[in-house]
C-alpha cells in the first residue's frame, strides 16, 4: 500500500517535473484550453434543453424533463416537413461544394505552382486570397446586387445572364429556388478557393524536385508530372482535408445561407443551422432548436468517425 | 328682462293705435242736417274719448304688468343670486374637499418611502428609439444646454425634474426586445426595476402571472392617474389583463378611434383618364385578363365587360372606353365619370377598382404627361403597391373587399385572429374566404396590377419614395397609383396624392358600406415592474407609471418638454379637438433633423411618443399633416367609414385583444406546433407564381392544416374565453 503511494507520489512529481521544465510551453497552450473550455466544453451542458420543456427563467437545469418529446416534434411531428427538408438541403449543398468546391483549390494550387515567375505568381495568389478577407456581408451584398433584377434596377450580372439568353427577363435569380445552390456554390468557391489553395500548394511545394527531374528524365510529360508526381506527394494532405471536409459536411456556414436566402427559396437553401436558428432563437422553440442542433451533431460525429475509418483502411494516413 | 317690458309697452301702444284707428275707420252715413251732423261729430268724439281711456287703461295695465314681472324678476335674480352664492359656497367646499383628498393622496404618496433612482431596461431593437439620445449631432434646447450622445433624451431629463426620481437607462441600446426579455428572464429580471419594449406584452403578462413583474391592479391607489384611465377604459383594462387577472403591465395604446391605413392615389390620374380625352396619348401596352368579376352589385360587371370587349388581349383604349361605357350606364347620376372613385361621394366597389387599374396600367403615356406634363418614355407604371417588401402583409387589406373577409383582428400583421359574427376566434390565414382572396390576388398580380416586387424580401427599396415622391427628377420613369398607407406621410411624400374612401363591400350583412379594417388599437408594446426590486424602487416606479397618465404626463410624451409647445397655444385638430400646440423650435428641429418627420424627430430626438405604458393622441400627427392630408381625415370622418373598434356589438367589427395571454401549458402546446411564418410566405409564393409555390389555395389551406392549425386555434380559443371572464 505504502509502495503503491510512493510509486503515485513519484508519477505525480515526475509530471510536476516536466511540466516545471517546459511551463513556457504550456503557458503558450492554456488560452486554448480555456478558449475550449469555455466555447466547447461548458455549451454542452447546454444540450440538455433538448430533453427538457425550456424556459429561459427556469434554466436548462429547472425545466422540466420531456425525454424525446423534442425530437419527437421535430422528426415526426409538426415540424418534420421543415426538418427533413433542411436535413436533405444541407446534405446536397455540402455535396456539391465538395464535388464542385473541393477541387478547385487543388486545381488552383498545381496552377500556382506551375508559375515560375515570383512577381507574377505573388500577384496572382494575393488577388485568389483577397476575397476570403472580406467579410461574408460584403459578399453577399456584392453578390445580390450584381445579381438584382427588379422592377428599379437590374444587377450586372442578371443583366449579363439576361443577355446571353442564359436567363429570361423576369427571372429574379436571387427569388428562384432553382438557382439557390449555384449561387451558393459558386460565391463559395470566389470567396475561399484561393485561401483553401495554400494548404495544397504548401503540400505541393514540400514534394521533392528530384521526383519531378526524375519523370522528365523518363520522358513524362506536364499532365504525367501533375498525375505521378503531384497528385502522390500531396495525398496525406488531400486525404487529411477529405476527413475534415466530411465532417463538416452537416454544416454548411450559415452565414452565407442566411445572407443569400429569403422565403422564396427555403425549398433548397434551408439548411439545418438556419433551421435551427429561425425555429429555435427567432421561432422562440430553443428545445426544439436544440434538438435539430444536437441531431445534426451526432450525425456529423457519425461521419468523420466513418471517414476515418474508411480514410484508414484505404490508406496510411487518418486522423487518429 | 328690459326686453320683455320694451315687448309689452310696445304692445300696449299698438293696441291704443288700433283702438283709435279702428273708432276713426267707423263708417259713417252721410248727416242730412245741421243737427244730425253736430250728433255725429259728438257721438265720434265721445267714442274716441272712450277708445282713448280703454288705450290708457290698456297702457297702465301693461306698465303694472311691467312692473310686476320686474318685481317678480329681481326677486328671482335675487333667489338666483342666493342659489349662485349657495352654489359657490358648495362648490368651493367641494374644491376644498378635492384639494384635502389630494393632499392627504400627495401626502400619503409622499409618505410612502421611494428610491432616489430607477434602472430601465427598455428595449426596441433600435438605438435610436431608446431612452438615451444616440444621435451623433448633439441637440441645442432653446435655452442652450445641449443633449450629447450617451445623455437621457429631453423629455425624460424632463420626466425626470417632474417625478423627482433619477432614471438610469441600462438598455443595450440595439438589443431587440424579444432577446432582453429572454436574457433578463434567465437572471429571474433582478437586472434592471423596469422592463419593457415592443412585441412583449404576452411576455410580460407570462411571466408576471408567474410572480416575476408587480400586479398593478394591487397597487392602483398609488396610481390614481392609471387607475382613472384603467376606469375610463375598461377594455384596455381587459386587454392587458394575464389569465390569472392581474394587471402586470402598461400597455401602449394608439391613437384610439382613429382610422390608421387608408386608400391614397394619384387622382389626377383618375380625372385625366376618365372626365375627358384632352390629356389622352396613344397608347400601345397590353394585358391578358384573368380576374373575372366577383360582385353583382349593379346588374353588369365592369370587369366581366371589360373582358368580353379584350378577346384574350385588353388595350388601354378598350379597357378606357369599356370603364367609361359602364359608368355612363349604372351611374348616370353622376356628373363625371371620376365621381365613381374619388370624392365624398365615391361608390365603387372592388371590382370597379380593378377596372381602374386596368386602364391606369394600360396607360402609361397618359399618366405620366398628366404627372410630370410630357410624356415619359418608357415609364412603369404600378396601379397597386405597399411602401416596401417588408409592409407586403397590407397587400392583404384588400381582401376584405371581396366579400367582407376578416384578416387582420388588430393593428398588426401578425394578428391573424380575428371573430366571426357569432363571436368566436377565428384564424383568418387558412379560411376559405381569405383564400379565395389570395386567389383573386394571384391572378391581379399576373395581369400586373400589383408591383411585382413587393413580396420580394431582397429588396429593400422604399416603394412608395420611388413611385410618389421621385416625380420631377431627371431619368425617373417609375410613378405609382395607388396604395394602402397612413395619412399623413403618404400624402406629405406627393402633393397631388390624395386619400379616397374604401371600396365599398359587405360585412356580415346584405348592406354595401366604406369600410376599412385598419384602425388604430391598443399595441403589444409597455413597460412592467420587477418584483425583484425594492419596496421603495417599486414605489418609485409605479409613481413613475403613474405619471405618464397625468394630464402633464400625457403632454410631455405626446409633445415633448414645455419648450416644444408654444405656450397657451392651441391646435384645434380635423376632429375638432383642441391639442398642444407644437413650438417654432420643434417645428424646425424636426425639419432640420427629420425632413419635418414630427413623429420621428419626437421619438429619436427628444425622447417621446416611445411605447411604455401611456395614451396617444393624434394631435401630433394632425398638426404636423400636409398637403391633401388634413382633407383626407375630414374625408373619412365625414363619411363616417366603418372600422373595427373595441366597444363594437357585431362581434365582426370588434377589435381582438392585442395578444392573448398565454398559461405554461398552452406556450408548451405552441411549443409542438409548426403554424408560423412559414404558411404565410407560402402564400406570397402562391400570388407571386413562383415555381416552388404550391398549385392551387387548398393547397395554401392544407400547409396550415399540417401545422397544426387546429390545436393552433384552440389554444387562443381558449385563452380569449379567458380574457373575457
Amino acid at each position: 500500500m505504502n509502495d503503491e503511494n510512493a510509486q503515485e507520489q513519484n508519477q505525480l512529481l515526475r509530471v510536476l517535473r516536466i511540466i516545471n521544465e517546459d511551463y513556457r510551453l504550456y503557458l503558450l497552450l492554456l488560452p486554448i484550453i480555456i478558449w475550449y473550455a469555455l466555447w466547447f466544453y461548458k455549451p454542452l451542458a447546454g444540450l440538455l434543453i433538448a430533453f427538457k420543456n425550456y424556459q429561459p427563467n427556469l434554466g436548462a437545469m429547472g425545466s422540466d424533463f420531456v425525454g424525446f418529446a423534442n425530437f419527437e416534434t421535430l422528426i415526426t411531428g409538426a415540424f418534420a416537413p421543415q426538418f427533413w427538408r433542411a436535413f436533405r438541403n444541407t446534405f446536397v449543398i455540402s455535396l456539391y461544394g465538395f464535388i464542385f468546391g473541393f477541387p478547385i483549390p487543388i486545381i488552383l494550387a498545381i496552377f500556382f505552382s506551375e508559375i515560375y515567375n515570383n512577381i507574377v505568381r505573388g500577384i496572382s495568389q494575393t488577388l485568389s486570397y483577397l476575397p476570403h478577407f472580406l467579410s461574408e456581408v460584403t459578399i453577399t451584398g456584392l453578390v445580390l446586387t450584381m445579381l438584382r433584377n427588379s422592377e428599379t434596377n437590374t444587377g450586372i450580372l442578371s443583366g449579363l445572364l439576361i443577355n446571353l439568353g442564359l436567363i429570361e427577363e423576369t427571372t429574379k435569380v436571387v427569388q428562384n429556388a432553382d438557382y439557390f445552390r449555384p449561387m451558393f456554390i459558386i460565391t463559395g468557391i470566389w470567396k475561399e478557393a484561393g485561401y483553401s489553395s495554400i494548404v495544397f500548394f504548401a503540400a505541393i511545394m514540400a514534394i521533392s524536385p528530384v521526383l519531378y527531374e526524375a519523370i522528365k528524365v523518363d520522358g513524362g510529360n506536364k499532365l504525367q508530372e501533375i498525375r505521378y508526381v503531384t497528385f502522390p506527394g500531396m495525398a496525406p494532405t488531400l486525404i487529411i482535408m477529405i476527413v475534415l471536409r466530411i465532417g463538416r459536411m452537416l454544416s454548411v456556414g450559415f452565414e452565407r445561407v442566411i445572407l443569400l436566402y429569403n422565403a422564396n427559396t427555403y425549398e433548397t437553401a434551408d439548411t439545418l443551422s438556419t433551421f435551427v436558428l429561425r425555429i429555435g432563437l427567432e421561432g422562440g422553440n430553443p428545445a426544439v432548436g436544440a434538438a435539430a442542433g444536437m441531431f445534426d451533431s451526432i450525425i456529423g460525429f457519425g461521419l468523420v468517425v466513418g471517414a476515418n475509418f474508411i480514410s484508414r483502411q484505404i490508406s496510411d494516413s487518418s486522423l487518429w | 328682462m328690459k326686453k320683455l317690458s320694451k315687448y309689452l309697452m310696445w304692445s300696449a301702444l299698438l293696441t291704443m293705435t288700433m283702438l283709435i284707428a279702428s273708432a276713426c275707420s267707423t263708417p259713417v252715413t252721410v248727416p242730412e242736417t245741421v243737427e244730425e251732423a253736430e250728433e255725429a261729430v259728438a257721438e265720434v268724439v265721445e267714442e274716441a274719448e272712450e277708445a282713448v281711456e280703454e288705450a290708457e287703461e290698456a297702457v297702465e295695465e301693461a306698465v303694472e304688468e311691467v312692473m310686476e314681472e320686474e318685481a317678480t324678476d329681481e326677486a328671482m335674480e335675487e333667489e338666483a343670486m342666493e342659489e349662485e352664492v349657495a352654489d359657490e359656497a358648495m362648490e368651493e367646499e367641494a374644491a376644498d374637499e378635492a384639494m384635502e383628498e389630494e393632499a392627504m393622496e400627495e401626502e400619503a404618496m409622499e409618505a410612502l418611502p421611494m428610491a432616489e433612482e430607477l434602472n430601465i431596461n427598455f428595449a426596441l431593437g433600435n438605438n435610436q428609439r431608446t431612452l438615451t439620445y444616440n444621435q451623433p449631432t448633439p441637440l441645442e434646447q432653446p435655452d442652450g444646454t445641449v443633449i450629447s450622445q450617451g445623455q437621457l433624451k429631453p423629455t425624460w431629463q424632463h420626466i425626470q425634474s417632474q417625478v423627482g426620481i433619477g432614471i438610469n437607462d441600462v438598455t443595450i441600446q440595439d438589443q431587440s426586445s424579444g432577446e432582453m426579455i429572454e436574457v433578463s428572464a434567465a437572471t429571474g429580471f433582478d437586472s434592471a426595476n423596469i422592463f419593457g419594449g415592443n412585441g412583449v406584452a404576452d411576455d410580460l403578462m407570462a411571466y408576471g402571472a408567474q410572480g416575476y413583474f408587480v400586479n398593478l391592479n394591487d397597487n392602483l391607489d398609488k396610481m390614481p392617474n392609471f387607475a382613472a384611465y384603467l376606469e375610463a377604459n375598461p377594455n384596455i383594462a381587459k386587454a392587458i389583463t394575464a389569465y390569472d387577472g392581474g394587471i402586470y403591465h402598461a400597455a401602449y395604446a394608439a391613437e384610439i378611434g382613429n382610422y390608421a391605413r387608408v386608400f391614397n392615389a394619384r387622382t389626377e390620374w383618375i380625372t385625366g383618364l376618365l372626365d375627358s380625352d384632352e390629356m389622352l396619348e396613344a397608347e400601345t401596352n397590353t394585358l391578358a385578363p384573368l380576374y373575372e368579376g366577383y360582385w353583382d352589385r349593379t346588374g353588369s360587371n365592369v370587369v366581366d365587360m371589360q373582358n368580353a370587349a379584350a378577346d384574350g388581349e385588353l388595350t388601354g383604349e378598350v379597357a378606357r372606353a369599356t370603364l367609361l361605357e359602364y359608368i355612363a350606364t349604372t351611374y348616370p347620376e353622376l356628373e363625371n365619370p371620376s365621381d365613381l372613385y374619388v370624392g365624398a361621394g365615391a361608390q365603387y366597389d372592388i371590382d370597379e377598382l380593378v377596372a381602374l387599374w386596368r386602364v391606369v396600367e394600360l396607360s402609361p403615356n397618359t399618366v405620366t404627361k398628366i404627372t410630370t406634363g410630357e410624356v415619359v418614355a418608357d415609364a412603369q407604371v404600378v396601379p397597386f403597391f405597399t411602401r416596401r417588401s417588408r409592409d407586403r402583409f397590407d397587400a392583404f387589406r384588400l381582401i376584405p373587399y371581396w366579400g367582407g373577409q376578416r384578416v387582420f383582428g388588430s393593428d398588426a400583421t401578425g394578428a391573424r385572429f380575428y371573430l366571426d359574427a357569432d363571436g368566436e376566434l377565428q384564424f383568418s390565414f387558412n379560411d376559405p374566404g381569405f383564400l379565395e382572396g389570395v386567389g383573386y390576388m394571384q391572378q391581379l398580380y399576373a395581369e400586373g396590377l400589383i408591383h411585382a416586387d413587393f413580396f420580394d424580401t431582397s429588396n429593400s427599396d422604399n416603394f412608395r419614395s420611388v413611385l410618389y415622391a421621385a416625380d420631377g427628377e431627371e431619368g425617373h420613369n417609375q410613378f405609382g397609383f395607388m396604395t394602402i398607407d397612413w395619412i399623413a406621410s403618404t400624402t406629405a411624400s406627393n402633393e397631388t396624392v390624395e386619400s379616397i374612401l374604401p371600396p365599398l363591400t359587405q360585412v356580415g350583412s346584405e348592406e354595401f358600406i366604406h369600410y376599412v379594417e385598419n384602425t388604430r388599437v391598443i399595441k403589444p408594446d409597455g413597460w412592467a415592474i420587477s418584483t425583484s426590486s425594492t419596496e421603495e424602487e417599486i414605489n418609485s416606479a409605479l409613481a413613475l407609471f403613474d405619471y405618464f397618465y397625468s394630464p402633464d404626463g400625457v403632454i410631455v410624451q405626446n409633445y415633448g418638454p414645455p419648450y416644444a409647445q408654444t405656450e397657451g397655444g392651441v391646435y384645434v385638430g380635423g376632429d375638432g379637438i383642441e391639442y398642444p400646440e407644437f413650438s417654432q423650435w420643434t417645428l424646425d428641429n424636426s425639419c432640420e433633423f427629420k425632413d419635418c418627420n414630427m413623429s420621428s424627430f419626437l421619438r429619436d430626438y427628444m425622447g417621446s411618443l416611445i411605447p411604455l405604458g401611456y395614451q396617444k393622441e393624434i394631435g401630433f400627427e394632425m398638426q404636423t399633416t400636409i398637403n391633401n392630408g388634413p382633407a383626407a381625415w375630414e374625408l373619412y370622418f365625414n363619411a363616417g367609414v366603418a372600422t373595427p373598434s373595441y366597444e363594437s356589438v357585431d362581434p365582426l367589427f370588434r377589435l381582438v385583444p392585442p395578444v392573448f395571454s398565454l398559461t405554461e401549458q398552452d406556450t408548451a402546446k405552441l411549443g409542438t406546433l409548426a403554424v408560423g411564418e412559414e404558411q404565410a410566405e407560402q402564400i406570397f409564393l402562391f400570388i407571386a407564381g413562383a415555381d416552388t409555390a404550391v398549385e392551387s389555395t387548398e393547397a395554401l389551406g392544407q400547409l396550415y392544416a399540417d401545422a397544426g392549425i387546429e390545436d393552433y386555434v384552440e389554444v387562443y380559443r381558449n385563452a380569449y374565453a379567458r380574457s373575457q371572464e
